[in-house]
C-alpha cells in the first residue's frame, strides 16, 4: 500500500477492495499529476495515513464493507482528511450517512471520469 | 499507385464489376452480413489488392487475434506478407486477470486506449486501404447511441481523411440491428448465405452506379469468387448478319436458307424425337466452316451424347479432338445461375463460340433453384445473341403427339425461331415430323416434313402435303378429288 510522496505532488489514497478498480484510479489520476496508493483494508488505510505528513483526499469505494467502514470515515474526519464515498447504488440511507461522517460528497457508480477528475482537481486544491 | 480519382479494385474480378471499376477512394464502405458469410474473405482481398499495388495496407482486428486472422487468411490462400495488422482484440490475459470493474463504464476504459492505438498506427503507416473487422466492437466502447454514432462517424472521417479507403464490417442482429452504421457509410455491401448457396448485393454507392440486384458469391480454397447477374449489352458487337446452313439441304429448304446469325432458336419436341440431335447438326456444319461451338448438356451425360452422335455419323470426337466443339456436362444443382451465366460468358468471349445449345431448358430451370428460369434466359439469351452467338434452346414437351405446345416455361417470346419436331402415326410406325412454327426474320416453309434419324446422319424428307392432322398424332390421308 505504501509508496513514497513526492513533496512535489498531491497525494491521494483510493480504498476499494476491488484491487481493479483501485489499479484503474491509480492510473487516470496518476496521469493528471498526482500520486496515488491503492488499498483494500480501511483501518490499514488509516493507520498509514496517520503516519504521512499530508494525505490530500481519500477515495472511498464502501462496496462490500460492513458498517465499520463509517468508523473509518470518522477517523478520517477527525485526522482532518477529506474524502468522498463513492457508492454502488442510489441509496438515501447511504447518502445521509456518509454525508453525517463528513464526506464532501457521496457519489454512485460508475463514474464519469472527466466529472471525478475535476472534483477531485477542486478537492486537492482546496486541501492545500 | 492508383492515380487521383481511380477506383480502386477490389481483389475480386466479379466484384469489381458490380462496382463498376472497383471501390471509389476515401470513402468508408459496410460489409454486413451474419457470422460466415464472407466478410473477412472479401476485406482480405481489399487488402491483398493494396498490397499488389505496393500499396500500404491496415487490418484493424477487434474480435479475432492477429494469428488466427492469419491463418483463416492462409486457409484461403491469401499471402498475408505485407499486410500490418493492428491487434485490439481482447487477449487471454483479459480473461484470466478478469476482474470486473465498476468504478467507470468500460466505455470510458477501454476507449481512450482503442483510440489512441489506432491514431498512432495511422500516424506511422499512413496506409491508403484499411479494413475493420468488426467496427461493431465500437458499439461497446460508447455510453449510448448517441456516442456510438459520433465516435464511429468521427473514427471513419478520421482515416478517410488520412487518405484511407475503409471497408469495414458489422455482425448485426435482431437484438442488436446496424441500421446507424448504414447512414454513415458511402456504400452499403450485404452478403448473404442461404441454403442455395451465397449472394452479395449492394444497396448503397455514394459516386457511382453499380449492377443492380443479388450476385452469386462462391468461398473456395482460393478465396471469394463473385459472379454478376449477366447484363445484356445495350449495343450489339459488331458481327456479320448472315444465314447458316444446317448442311441438310432439305432443312435449309424449310428454313429458307437456315437460321440467322445472332438469333435464339427453339426446338421444342417431345422426348427421344431428335432436338439434340438437328442442334449438332448445325454445330457440324459450323465446325466445317471452322467455327467453334458449345453445348451445355444437363440431362445426358457428355459419353452417351458423343457415342449417340458418333453413331449417325456426326464426328462429335473429331470436333472436340479440334477445338470445334465443347460438350460440357453440367449438374444442375452445381452452379447458381449466374456462375452459369458467367462461364457461358467466358466461352463466349474468350473462346469465341459461334453456337451455343442449351440441352434442356428443363434441365436449366433446375439449376436456377426455385428463381424465375424466363428471367435469366431472357439475360443469358441476349447477351449471347448481341455478341453475334447463335443460341439454341432445347425444350422438352411432355405431350408425345397431340397439340403444338412449345414451352411449358413461357419463353417462346424470346426465341427468333421455333423449329418444333412431333411423331405421328402412320402405317402402324412411330414417325416423326419436323416444321417451323415461327422465323423473324425470313420467310419459312409452312408445311411439314417427315425427319428420319439414320445411321448416316438427319434425313429429311419431301414436304406431307398429302397428309393432314399430323399434329394430333394421327393423321389422315387426303382424298385427291379428280377435278
Amino acid at each position: 500500500m505504501s509508496s513514497e510522496s513526492s513533496k512535489n505532488k498531491p497525494l491521494i489514497f483510493s480504498l476499494s477492495r476491488n484491487k481493479r478498480n483501485n489499479d484503474i484510479l491509480v492510473k487516470i489520476l496518476g496521469e493528471q499529476g498526482y500520486e496515488v496508493a491503492g488499498c483494500t483494508d480501511p483501518v490499514g488505510m488509516v493507520s498509514d495515513a496517520k503516519n504521512r505528513e499530508k494525505v490530500n483526499l481519500v477515495i472511498m469505494d464502501i462496496s462490500g464493507f460492513n458498517q465499520n467502514i463509517w468508523k473509518s470515515c470518522e477517523d478520517l474526519r477527525l485526522l482532518d482528511i477529506p474524502f468522498l464515498v463513492l457508492s454502488p447504488q442510489q441509496h438515501r440511507v447511504i447518502e445521509e450517512q456518509g454525508m453525517k461522517q463528513g464526506a464532501k460528497r457521496v457519489l454512485v457508480k460508475p463514474l464519469v471520469i472527466k466529472e471525478l477528475l475535476y472534483l477531485v482537481k477542486s478537492l486537492v486544491e482546496n486541501s492545500n | 499507385m492508383t492515380k487521383k480519382n481511380e477506383k480502386l479494385s477490389s481483389g475480386i474480378k466479379g466484384f469489381d464489376e458490380i462496382l463498376m471499376g472497383g471501390f471509389v477512394p476515401q470513402r468508408s464502405y459496410l460489409l454486413r452480413g451474419l457470422p460466415g458469410t464472407g466478410k473477412t474473405g472479401i476485406g482480405m482481398h481489399f487488402l491483398s489488392e493494396g498490397v499488389k499495388q505496393g500499396e500500404t495496407v491496415l487490418f484493424i482486428n477487434m474480435g479475432e487475434p492477429t494469428d488466427q486472422v492469419m491463418e483463416n487468411a492462409r486457409g484461403m490462400g491469401f499471402n498475408t506478407e505485407g499486410i500490418n495488422f493492428l491487434d485490439l482484440s481482447p487477449d487471454e490475459d483479459f480473461f484470466a486477470n478478469m476482474e470486473a470493474y465498476d468504478i467507470f463504464s468500460p466505455a470510458e476504459v477501454e476507449r481512450e486506449s482503442t483510440t489512441s492505438e489506432i491514431i498512432k498506427k495511422m500516424d506511422e503507416l499512413k496506409p491508403t486501404r484499411v479494413f475493420v473487422d468488426p467496427i461493431t466492437q465500437f458499439r461497446y466502447l460508447a455510453n449510448d447511441e448517441f456516442q456510438f454514432r459520433k465516435q464511429t462517424l468521427s473514427f471513419l472521417r478520421f482515416l478517410t481523411d488520412k487518405g484511407a479507403t475503409v471497408l469495414f464490417t458489422s455482425e448485426f442482429s435482431d437484438q442488436e440491428p446496424d441500421d446507424d452504421l448504414q447512414f454513415m457509410c458511402d456504400g452499403i455491401i450485404n452478403l448473404e448465405f442461404f441454403a442455395e448457396g451465397r449472394s452479395i448485393a449492394l444497396s448503397k454507392y455514394r459516386g457511382s452506379g453499380f449492377r443492380f440486384g443479388e450476385h452469386s458469391m462462391r468461398i473456395t480454397p482460393k478465396g471469394v469468387k463473385i459472379y454478376p447477374r449477366l447484363r445484356p449489352m445495350l449495343r450489339e458487337k459488331e458481327y456479320i448478319h448472315e444465314t447458316i446452313s444446317s448442311g441438310v439441304p432439305e432443312m435449309d429448304e424449310i428454313l429458307h436458307g437456315g437460321i440467322e446469325r445472332g438469333t435464339a432458336t427453339i426446338i421444342s419436341g417431345p422426348s427421344g424425337v431428335g432436338k439434340t440431335t438437328l442442334g449438332i447438326q448445325f454445330m457440324k456444319e459450323a465446325a466445317g466452316r471452322g467455327e467453334r461451338s458449345v453445348v451445355y448438356t444437363f440431362e445426358e451425360s457428355e459419353e452417351s451424347l458423343i457415342n449417340r452422335c458418333e453413331s449417325i455419323n456426326i464426328p462429335v470426337r473429331s470436333m472436340i479432338n479440334t477445338g470445334m466443339l465443347s460438350v460440357v456436362q453440367v449438374e444442375p444443382l452445381r452452379y447458381s445461375p449466374e456462375e452459369f451465366a458467367q462461364l457461358v460468358r467466358k466461352e463466349v468471349d474468350d473462346n469465341q463460340s459461334k453456337i451455343v445449345m442449351i440441352d434442356s431448358t428443363s434441365g436449366y430451370k433446375l439449376s436456377l433453384r426455385g428463381e424465375d428460369p424466363v428471367s435469366h434466359l431472357h439475360s443469358l439469351s441476349k447477351y449471347m445473341t448481341r455478341s453475334g452467338v447463335t443460341v439454341i434452346l432445347i425444350n422438352e414437351v411432355e405431350e408425345v403427339s397431340g397439340g403444338l405446345k412449345i414451352t411449358e416455361i413461357g419463353i417462346s417470346y424470346l426465341a427468333d425461331n421455333i423449329i418444333f419436331l412431333r411423331y405421328f402415326e402412320k402405317d402402324g410406325e412411330l414417325r416423326k415430323a419436323i416444321g417451323v412454327l415461327k422465323k423473324r426474320l425470313s420467310d419459312f416453309e409452312k408445311g411439314l416434313r417427315e425427319v428420319q434419324i439414320t445411321k448416316y446422319g438427319i434425313r429429311v424428307c419431301e414436304p406431307l402435303s398429302d397428309i393432314y392432322g399430323i399434329l394430333s398424332g394421327t393423321p389422315k390421308i387426303e382424298d385427291h378429288v379428280e377435278k
